[in-house]
C-alpha cells in the first residue's frame, strides 16, 4: 500500500502493518467479533440517549444486551470464524491461526505425560479461550455490575412498568409491591403515596388498561381519569427518574459552539442566556414577544419615554 | 365708494389686530372647543362636470327659483353691495342667533364697526364670538399651519342666515345657494361655498385657501357679491379645473385626518406612530437576537458601526433587513443621519435582550416544573474553552399538560471546586435561586465520576442525606461506555487490536498523500480515529475496516 512513500519509517511501518497485523487471520477474526459487539452496544447507547428515555425501556434494553452476550458467548465465535474465513479467502490469506511452535522441553523424569493437554488444543481453540471468552465474560459481568442499580429500581417500580405486568400480579404480590414503594418514597413523616390506596387504585386500573401499555401511556390514561391520585403520583415519580445525562452532554456540545476559541471571554450571564435560547428554542417559540418588549421597556425610564411617549 | 373702501379697509385692519389678540386670549383659555365646526350633514358630493340647469333649494324647504331673486334685484355694482336698506329686516333674526356672544366680544365689535351702517353692527355682533380662522377675512393672513387646521375642519356655515342684506339693486344672498341642484332634481351640498356676513360676499373655501399662484375669479380672491350673477358664476366655478383640483386636495387632506378631530389628536397620533415604530424596531432586534442565539452564531465583530467592515453578524443582519424592511430601514437611516442616539444595537442591549429572553424561557420552564412538582436533576461537568469548569444543570420532569417527559436545560454553573461538597453547594444554591424545593427532587442523574456518585463524599450521597427520596441513577450511556472499556482492557490481545486499528489510521492520516492513496483504493467509508472516551464511537472506526479490509491492503 504505502510502498510509494518516501519516508523509510512510514513505508516500513506500513509494510509491517500490512503483513503482520492486517494479514493475520487473528486480526480478521477479532475485527469481526468487535464489530458485532460494538454495533450492538452502539445501538443500545443511541437508544438510551434519546430525550424522553424511560427507565423501563432502559432496563429492558440493558437486559437484552446481557442476554445477547450470553448467547453470543456460545454461538458467536464459530460464526465469526466462518465470516473471517470468507474474507480471508478473498484476500488470499491462509485461514489458519498462526501456530506457535511448541517449545520442546526436556522432560524430567518425574513429570507425567498429562501436560500435553495444552499442546493438544488447536490454535483456534486457544484463541477462543484467551480472547473471545474473556471479552464476553467481562462484558456480562461488567454490565450486570454497572446496571445493578437498575435492578433496584425494578424491584421498587417494576410492577408499574407495563400494563401486562400489572395484570400478571396477584393481589398479595401487588400489595407487597405497593408497600415496598411506599417505603421507598418515605422520608421521615412525609410520604408521597399511601400503599393501601395505591393498591386499591391499581386494582381498579389494571382491569381497565389495554395490553402492552408503557408507563407514559398509562399516565396519559390516568390523566383523563383524575380519581386515581396515588397512581398518578407513582407514575410521575417513575417517569421522573433519569436514565442518562445525555441532555447534559448535549448542552456541552452547545457550550463548545458558543464558547469557542474566538469567543472565550464571554461572561457567564451571556453564555447562559445564549445556551438557554439555543437549547430551549421550543419554549421560546411559545412566548409572546410583547411581554419581552414590555419587560425591556420597563427597565429604564428613558425607554418608557420613548415607548410610551411621555 | 372710495371713502367707503378706505373706511372699510382701516376697519378691517383694526379688526384683524383685535382678532389676533382675541385668538391669543381665547386659546389661552383653552376655548378652542367653541370653534367646533357645525358641519352640515349633507352628502358632500361635488360633481364638477354636471352642467347647468340648477335650481337652488333652501335648507328649510324654502324653494327659490334662481331667477326669482335675480329678477328681484336690479343689476348693480358688486363692490357696494354691503348692507343697506334691507338689513333692518335681517337684524332681528341675526340678533336672535347671536348666541353666547359675550360682552367683551361685543365691545370689540362695536369698536371695529366704524363707519359701517347700523345694519352691519348686528352682523358683527353675530360673528363676533368667532373672530377666528373661520372668518374669510382672516384667511389671507393665515400661516400654513392654521390653513392646515382650517382645511381639516372645513368651512363654517351659519345656517341661521337665510338671506344676506339686500344690495342697492334689491338683490341679496340666499342660503339656497348652498345647494346645487342636479339635472335629476337631486340636491347636492356646495360645501365649499362660504358666505361672509361681515363682507356680504361669498367665497370658495378651497380655492381661496389652497390656491397656488395667481388664480382668477373673485370667489377665490376678494369675494363675490354680484348676487344677480351668482347662480351662473357658481356653476361656472364649480366646473372649473382649478376648483376641482383644489377640492380634491382638500378632501384628501380631510380624509387623512378623519379620525383626528382635535389638534391634540394629531400630536397624539404622531406619538402613537413613533411608539409603534420603536416597538417594531425592538421586535425585529429581538428576532435577530433569537435567530443568532438559536444558531449559535457570534454576534459581534471587531467593529461596532453600521456599514463598516467586520462589524459582526448582528449588525450585518440589521443591514440586510434594512434592505427589505421599511421599519428597520427607517431606523438605520435615523442612525446614519445622527438623528437619534438610542439605536438599541449596542452590545449591552444585546446582552439585556439575551438575558430577557433567557429569563422568559427559564421562568416558563420553572412554572412547568412547579406544576409537575416532582423533578430530577441531571448534572455534568466539563471544562470550557476558557478553562473554566462548567457544570450544566438539567431538570427532568413530567409535563403535566402534554403528559410527556421533558428534560430542560436551566443553565451552566461556574464551579471552581469540583469536589463533591463544592458541586453540591453550587447545586443547592442554584436550586434556591430558581425557587425549586429540594424536597421534590425524586431522582438524580450524574456521570460516573467519583465526585458525583461517590458513596461517601459524592454529590449523590449528600443529596440523599437531605432528601432520601432522591433516587440516584448513574448515566446508562456512561455505564455502557465503561463496560466496553472494561472489555477492551480485559485481555492483552484486545488492547493490541485497538492499537493496530489506531496505527492504521495514523499511517494514512499523517500525510495527505497517503490519504489520497487510501481514497483511491476505497470508496465509501473512510478510516476514523479512535476516541479515548467515547467507546461506542469506535464502532465507526471498526466498521470502516471491517467491510473494507481487502481494499485497504
Amino acid at each position: 500500500v504505502a510502498e510509494s512513500d518516501n519516508d523509510p519509517l512510514a513505508s516500513s511501518e506500513a509494510k509491517s502493518l500490512a503483513e503482520n497485523e492486517l494479514g493475520g487471520f487473528e486480526f480478521l477474526v477479532s475485527i469481526i467479533i468487535w464489530y458485532e459487539i460494538l454495533s450492538k452496544i452502539n445501538l443500545v447507547s443511541k437508544q438510551l440517549q434519546s430525550k424522553d428515555m424511560l427507565i423501563d425501556i432502559a432496563i429492558e434494553s440493558v437486559q437484552g444486551l446481557i442476554s445477547f452476550f450470553k448467547k453470543y458467548r456460545e454461538t458467536g465465535y464459530s460464526k465469526a470464524l466462518e465470516a473471517a474465513k470468507e474474507i480471508a479467502l478473498e484476500m488470499d490469506i491462509h485461514p489458519e491461526f498462526r501456530k506457535r511452535r511448541n517449545i520442546k522441553r526436556k522432560r524430567q523424569f518425574d513429570e507425567g505425560a498429562d501436560d500435553d493437554s495444552s499442546e493438544s488444543r488447536s490454535a483456534d481453540e486457544l484463541f477462543r479461550i484467551d480472547y473471545f471468552i474473556p471479552i464476553v465474560d467481562q462484558a456480562i459481568s461488567s454490565l450486570t455490575r454497572r446496571f445493578e442499580q437498575y435492578q433496584g429500581y425494578e424491584r421498587k417500580f417494576g410492577f408499574l412498568f407495563t400494563s401486562d405486568r400489572l395484570r400478571s400480579l396477584d393481589d398479595t404480590s401487588l400489595m407487597a409491591a405497593c408497600v415496598n414503594l411506599e417505603n421507598a418514597l418515605k422520608s421521615g413523616e412525609q410520604k408521597d403515596i399511601d400503599a393501601n390506596e395505591l393498591f386499591e387504585e391499581l386494582n381498579f386500573i389494571r382491569n381497565l388498561l389495554k395490553e402492552s401499555m408503557g408507563p407514559l401511556d398509562i399516565l396519559k390514561f390516568l390523566k383523563e381519569r383524575p380519581f386515581y391520585p396515588n397512581a398518578i403520583i407513582a407514575y410521575r415519580i417513575l417517569l421522573t427518574i433519569p436514565v442518562t445525562v445525555a441532555s447534559a452532554e448535549r448542552s456541552f456540545s452547545k457550550l463548545k459552539l458558543l464558547k469557542s476559541y474566538l469567543r472565550s471571554t464571554m461572561t457567564q450571564e451571556r453564555l447562559n442566556g445564549l445556551a438557554t435560547i439555543a437549547l430551549e428554542i421550543d419554549v421560546l417559540e411559545k412566548i409572546n414577544y410583547e411581554d419581552i418588549i414590555e419587560a425591556f421597556i420597563s427597565t429604564n425610564t428613558r425607554r418608557m419615554m420613548l415607548f410610551h411617549g411621555m | 365708494m372710495s371713502t367707503r373702501n378706505r373706511k372699510y379697509d382701516s376697519g378691517a385692519e383694526k379688526r384683524k389686530k383685535k382678532q389676533r389678540l382675541e385668538t391669543a386670549i381665547q386659546s389661552q383659555k383653552g376655548a378652542l372647543e367653541r370653534f367646533i365646526v357645525r358641519e352640515t350633514a349633507h352628502a358632500n358630493v361635488i360633481e364638477a362636470d354636471t352642467p347647468a340647469a340648477q335650481v337652488l333649494q333652501g335648507d328649510n324647504a324654502l324653494e327659490f327659483d334662481i331667477e326669482a331673486p335675480a329678477a328681484e334685484i336690479p343689476e348693480g355694482g358688486h363692490d357696494d353691495g354691503t348692507a343697506n336698506g334691507g338689513d333692518d329686516g335681517d337684524q332681528d333674526h341675526d340678533n336672535g342667533t347671536a348666541n353666547g356672544g359675550d360682552d367683551g366680544d361685543q365691545e370689540h365689535d362695536n369698536g371695529t364697526a366704524n363707519g359701517g351702517d347700523d345694519g352691519n353692527i348686528s352682523n358683527h355682533i353675530n360673528n363676533s364670538f368667532q373672530p377666528d380662522i373661520f372668518d374669510p377675512r382672516t384667511w389671507n393672513a393665515l400661516d400654513s399651519k392654521m390653513i392646515y387646521i382650517l382645511l381639516q375642519k372645513g368651512p363654517k356655515r351659519d345656517l341661521s342666515i337665510k338671506y344676506g342684506p339686500r344690495d342697492r339693486f334689491g338683490r341679496r344672498f340666499s342660503a339656497s345657494s348652498y345647494n346645487r341642484i342636479l339635472p335629476n332634481r337631486e340636491t347636492c351640498d356646495r360645501e365649499w361655498l362660504v358666505y361672509s356676513k361681515d363682507l356680504d360676499k361669498v367665497f370658495c373655501f378651497c380655492c381661496k385657501l389652497i390656491k397656488k399662484g395667481l388664480v382668477r375669479g373673485q370667489l377665490a380672491n376678494e369675494g363675490f357679491n354680484d348676487w344677480t350673477h351668482l347662480g351662473h358664476r357658481l356653476k361656472e366655478h364649480e366646473t372649473s379645473r382649478e376648483h376641482v383640483t383644489n377640492m380634491t386636495a382638500w378632501y384628501d387632506l380631510r380624509l387623512m385626518f378623519q379620525n383626528d378631530q382635535t389638534i391634540d389628536n394629531v400630536a397624539q397620533r404622531e406619538l402613537q406612530k413613533e411608539r409603534e415604530h420603536w416597538r417594531k424596531v425592538l421586535q425585529r432586534i429581538i428576532l435577530i437576537v433569537k435567530y443568532l442565539a438559536e444558531h449559535n452564531i457570534a454576534f459581534r465583530g471587531s467593529n461596532s458601526r453600521l456599514y463598516q467592515d467586520h462589524n459582526g453578524n448582528f449588525l450585518g443582519l440589521v443591514q440586510m433587513l434594512a434592505e427589505f424592511d421599511p421599519v428597520i430601514k427607517e431606523h438605520v437611516d435615523r442612525i446614519t443621519n445622527d438623528k437619534i442616539r438610542d439605536h438599541y444595537l449596542g452590545p449591552s442591549i444585546q446582552n439585556e435582550l439575551i438575558n430577557l429572553l433567557a429569563t422568559a424561557i427559564r421562568s416558563a420552564i420553572i412554572a412547568k416544573v412547579k406544576e409537575a412538582k416532582y423533578f430530577s436533576v441531571l448534572l455534568d461537568c466539563t471544562p470550557d474553552a476558557s478553562h473554566q469548569e462548567q457544570m450544566s444543570l438539567i431538570i427532568r420532569y413530567v409535563d403535566t399538560t402534554s403528559g410527556s417527559v421533558q428534560e430542560s436545560f436551566l443553565g451552566f454553573l461556574e464551579v471552581s471546586d469540583t469536589t463533591g461538597q463544592g458541586l453540591f453547594d453550587v447545586l443547592l444554591e442554584e436550586l434556591k435561586d430558581l425557587d425549586l424545593d429540594v424536597d421534590n427532587v425524586r431522582g438524580q442523574g450524574y456521570d460516573n465520576g467519583s465526585n458525583m456518585k461517590g458513596k461517601h463524599q459524592g454529590v449523590q450521597n449528600k443529596l440523599l442525606d437531605i432528601n432520601p427520596r432522591a433516587f440516584y441513577s448513574a448515566c446508562g450511556c456512561h455505564s455502557l461506555n465503561l463496560t466496553l472499556c472494561d472489555m477492551a482492557k480485559s485481555c492483552r490481545k484486545a488492547t493490541e487490536f485497538f492499537g493496530v486499528i489506531q496505527r492504521i489510521y495514523t499511517t494514512f492520516a499523517n500525510s495527505t498523500k497517503r490519504w489520497q492513496i487510501l481514497k483511491d483504493n476505497i470508496s465509501g467509508l473512510t478510516l476514523k480515529s479512535l476516541s479515548s472516551t467515547r467507546w461506542e464511537s469506535r464502532v465507526d472506526s471498526v466498521k470502516a475496516i471491517r467491510f473494507q479490509i481487502p481494499e485497504i491492503i
